[in-house]
């Protein structure tokens, strides 16, 4: 084998592999779309982003939020329009802060409340958000690996679909799906749904350095102060036996925050805890009663500290 | 920097391309260079220990060639010690300290030895094995010294097989330190392909079986019966894929830039007998312990009760050198007590199967002991995975409770993933399975190369799509022997 003929070879394995997959996404992706996942939500999301009237106050989160927060009940003590954009910390804090900060407007009230520890987002989730809503590619802040590494994402699970589209595998979530939230962008579908043994996603944080992911809320800050708006930090809803196993680390983090954000922090990390049996499904994920519970301490802080609160005039 | 990684394709194709743009005599600086920055990717700090046992082995090898009688075992002796109490620190102290700890409490007194907070660097196990090997080979006037300080850190720091092996052997790797290697478009070509197979092995097979072996053994006492089975037969292919797989991207790396390193699979889970298997299993680490402990301790030109102890021993280490566990210690023992209830009744087998009439049906005679043998390394690997004692006994202590019950648990969904990557890891697992048969009777290498250019595209094209399309990127799982 000559030195050309290798190279060749190399280069046409490359071009035809990509090209491949390039069709594979082109002709497949349509054919096995499904507009009704958990992820097309995001579209309705910054539908209401995009129209909601003023004056308004925004929750950024993970589903956390999405399953934390009962924004009618916030409407009626504030007086404020309430937009949950909580969808799901997977698709990473870039993600989530980026699609905020392309619907912001003037006196807008922001309040970030992400899960613990919220950095980089998963290429498989994201695969499946911009396979339902193309337009949260820009959203995302991507390097090339990055971009490299969602093409392929995007490529695989339109294989895995056909591959149930033609076994005629109906794998619709009866309870995660676009369907389930409301419109103020509450997730309310598993009220009153019997709940799985245990709480998910309870492990030991690491204590780490979350010096990056706080600049880059800290530039969100900075933008979203440009454009008149005002941002809060207030911390996610945790079930009381994760906050035991992990208060040394979250006491820390709750420190940074305070010495590092540029915005002010909505009581602590405690403030929010409470206990296990208000939780559904996970350990940020609470039920009805606990929704209310939160909602309430939300709601007392904020208006304790006149936060968006807007009286309207009676006539 | 994982093998598996965007970031080590990169780092490939740099050094690769380099190597052979610059002449020969800076070459072992670029590879050590290279090397230098692929072990300072995961924690930078412990080069300096790598450099400590560099310097150590180096000067010990000098020496024990310049001197004679007892001088000369003293270097070995501090060399072994040298590698073998930097092995020790790093790995076992906190597990020997805990047990001594157990200890003393249960006898109403105190171990005031500190519990020790640090990392076990990468490829520790790996590279002082390596280190050890050569100075022991010059002791034993295999092997001259090395004399260049920088081919020597290369030997032991050669990135391709830094952190998991082969280990290999100074007569080996040495000598093609020194050998100009020219450019050779069918070594490269060899090497990638080599390298494509591995990370087919890894990515499409081996990471996609970890989800359910990681979802059951994450948490054994929510199964019993088949779940516990698949888990445990997921494991044994999802070990082989991921280390086999892992060693053919080391040695295609390493015929890319010219070098030959050992092989260090030979299709285990076709051997007939135990004996069979472990000359086909991790091969550098079973000829290492076979040359540097078993026959030094007499092997089996001892008498029967001394050659079982020997066997047994040998591979009580092997297990230990695994990991500071208890499990691993349980897992090399037990391979060491097949291999002695094996050899005591070869004797009585063969008279079994003369009775029976096996004998005379060769096909199923291989079958049959390919099936043993298959089932008894699974159950040793139970040991191997599991995170402790308790829970590789919980296991091996219902594997077959409420089997019929249990059936409706033995589904994807229950076991941590989805119908399609059970569908792709085994339908991928089971080519793999046929190519290996295959390999048996034809060598399959030298017939693709006979292939017309177009067929041999699309067969490579092919493996190529098989790993883009099913290979497992989401999560990036770190090949099993990195952590050794």
């Amino acid at each position: 084998m000559t030195t050309k003929s290798l190279f060749l070879g190399i280069c046409l394995l490359g071009i035809l592999s990509f090209s491949l997959m390039y069709a594979i996404r082109l002709v497949v992706a349509p054919m096995v779309r499904n507009d009704e996942v958990y992820m097309a939500a995001s579209i309705d999301k910054e539908h209401l982003l995009a129209t909601a009237t003023k004056p308004r106050l925004i929750f950024v989160g993970g589903s956390g939020l999405a399953l934390g927060l009962n924004s009618t009940y916030l409407e009626s003590q504030l007086g404020v329009r309430v937009i949950n954009m909580g969808l799901h910390a997977g698709l990473g804090l870039s993600y989530s802060l980026n699609e905020t900060q392309a619907g912001l407007k003037r006196r807008d009230v922001v309040i970030i409340s992400t899960e613990y520890f919220l950095a980089n987002g998963n290429s498989k989730l994201l695969a499946q958000l911009v396979d339902v809503n193309p337009k949260a590619y820009n959203f995302l802040s991507l390097s090339v690996f990055d971009k490299i590494r969602l093409f392929a994402q995007s490529v695989q699970r339109c294989l895995s679909n056909l591959f149930y589209k033609v076994l005629k595998i109906n794998r619709f979530d009866l309870l995660y799906n676009r369907g389930a939230f409301s419109p103020n962008g509450d997730f309310k579908s598993h009220f009153g749904k019997q709940k799985p043994g245990k709480l998910s996603d309870n492990t030991i944080f690491k204590d780490i350095d979350y010096s990056t992911e706080i600049d880059e809320i800290n530039d969100f800050i900075s933008v979203a102060k440009n454009k008149g708006v005002s941002v809060f930090y207030a911390y996610p809803s945790f079930a009381a036996s994760a906050f035991e196993r992990n208060k040394l680390t979250l006491t820390k983090l709750s420190h940074q925050h305070k010495t590092s954000l540029n915005c002010p922090v909505i009581g602590t990390p405690k403030s929010f805890v409470l206990p296990d049996s208000l939780f559904f499904d996970t350990v940020y994920h609470l039920d009805s009663l606990g929704v209310q519970k939160r909602t309430s301490i939300m709601a007392n802080l904020l208006m304790s500290k006149r936060i968006a609160i807007h009286r309207k005039h009676n006539p | 920097m994982l093998f598996n990684s965007l970031h080590f394709v990169v780092f490939f194709v740099v050094v690769t391309t380099t190597y052979y743009l610059i002449p020969h005599r800076f070459r072992w600086q670029l590879l050590l260079l290279g090397s230098c920055y692929f072990y300072m990717a995961f924690v930078p700090v412990y080069i300096f220990i790598l450099g400590f046992t560099i310097v150590i082995d180096y000067f010990a090898g000098l020496y024990i060639e310049k001197t004679t009688g007892r001088t000369r075992r003293l270097y070995l002796i501090i060399s072994l010690i040298a590698n073998i109490g930097v092995l020790s620190v790093f790995k076992y102290y906190n597990f020997i300290n805990e047990n001594l700890s157990l200890f003393l409490s249960n006898i109403g007194l105190t171990n005031f030895m500190p519990f020790l907070a640090i990392l076990l660097p990468i490829g520790l196990s790996f590279h002082t094995f390596q280190a050890m090997s050569y100075t022991i080979e010059i002791y034993r006037g295999n092997q001259k010294a090395e004399r260049n300080f920088g081919i020597y850190a290369l030997y032991v720091m050669f990135y391709p097989q830094l952190v998991a092996g082969p280990i290999e052997r100074p007569q080996n790797v040495l000598p093609q330190f020194h050998k100009e290697h020219k450019f050779n478009a069918d070594n490269i070509a060899d090497g990638l392909k080599l390298i494509a197979w591995g990370m087919f092995k890894k990515v499409v097979i081996a990471d996609r079986l970890a989800m359910t072996v990681n979802h059951v053994y994450e948490d054994p006492t929510k199964f019993e019966g088949l779940p516990l089975i698949i888990a445990t037969v997921f494991f044994a292919f999802q070990i082989y894929c991921d280390f086999s797989g892992y060693s053919d991207i080391a040695l295609g790396t390493a015929q890319t830039l010219g070098f030959r390193l050992m092989k260090n699979f030979n299709r285990p889970y076709f051997a007939t007998s135990l004996s069979a298997f472990w000359t086909r299993w991790h091969i550098s680490l079973s000829t290492w312990f076979r040359d540097y402990l078993y026959i030094p301790l007499g092997g089996n030109r001892v008498s029967k009760p001394r050659w079982y102890f020997n066997l047994f021993i040998t591979f009580l280490i092997s297990g230990f050198w695994h990991g500071a566990n208890w499990t691993f210690l349980i897992w090399g023992g037990l391979n060491g007590f097949y291999l002695i209830i094996e050899n005591s009744s070869r004797p009585l087998n063969a008279a079994i199967r003369q009775f029976i009439g096996l004998h005379r049906l060769p096909f199923l005679e291989k079958m049959f002991g390919l099936l043993i043998t298959f089932c008894l390394t699974c159950y040793a690997w139970i040991f191997f995975r599991a995170n402790n004692v308790d829970d590789a006994w919980y296991i091996t202590t219902h594997l077959f409770s409420n089997l019929f019950e249990s059936v409706h648990q033995a589904k994807p969904s229950s076991l941590g993933t989805t119908f399609y990557d059970w569908f792709v890891g085994l339908g991928c697992l089971l080519i793999l399975l046929i190519l290996e048969y295959i390999q048996g009777r034809v060598a399959i290498r030298p017939w693709l190369k006979r292939q017309s250019t177009p067929v041999q595209i699309g067969l490579y094209l092919a493996l190529t799509m098989l790993i883009l399309l099913f290979g497992v990127f989401d999560v990036q799982e770190q090949f099993i022997y990195f952590q050794f």
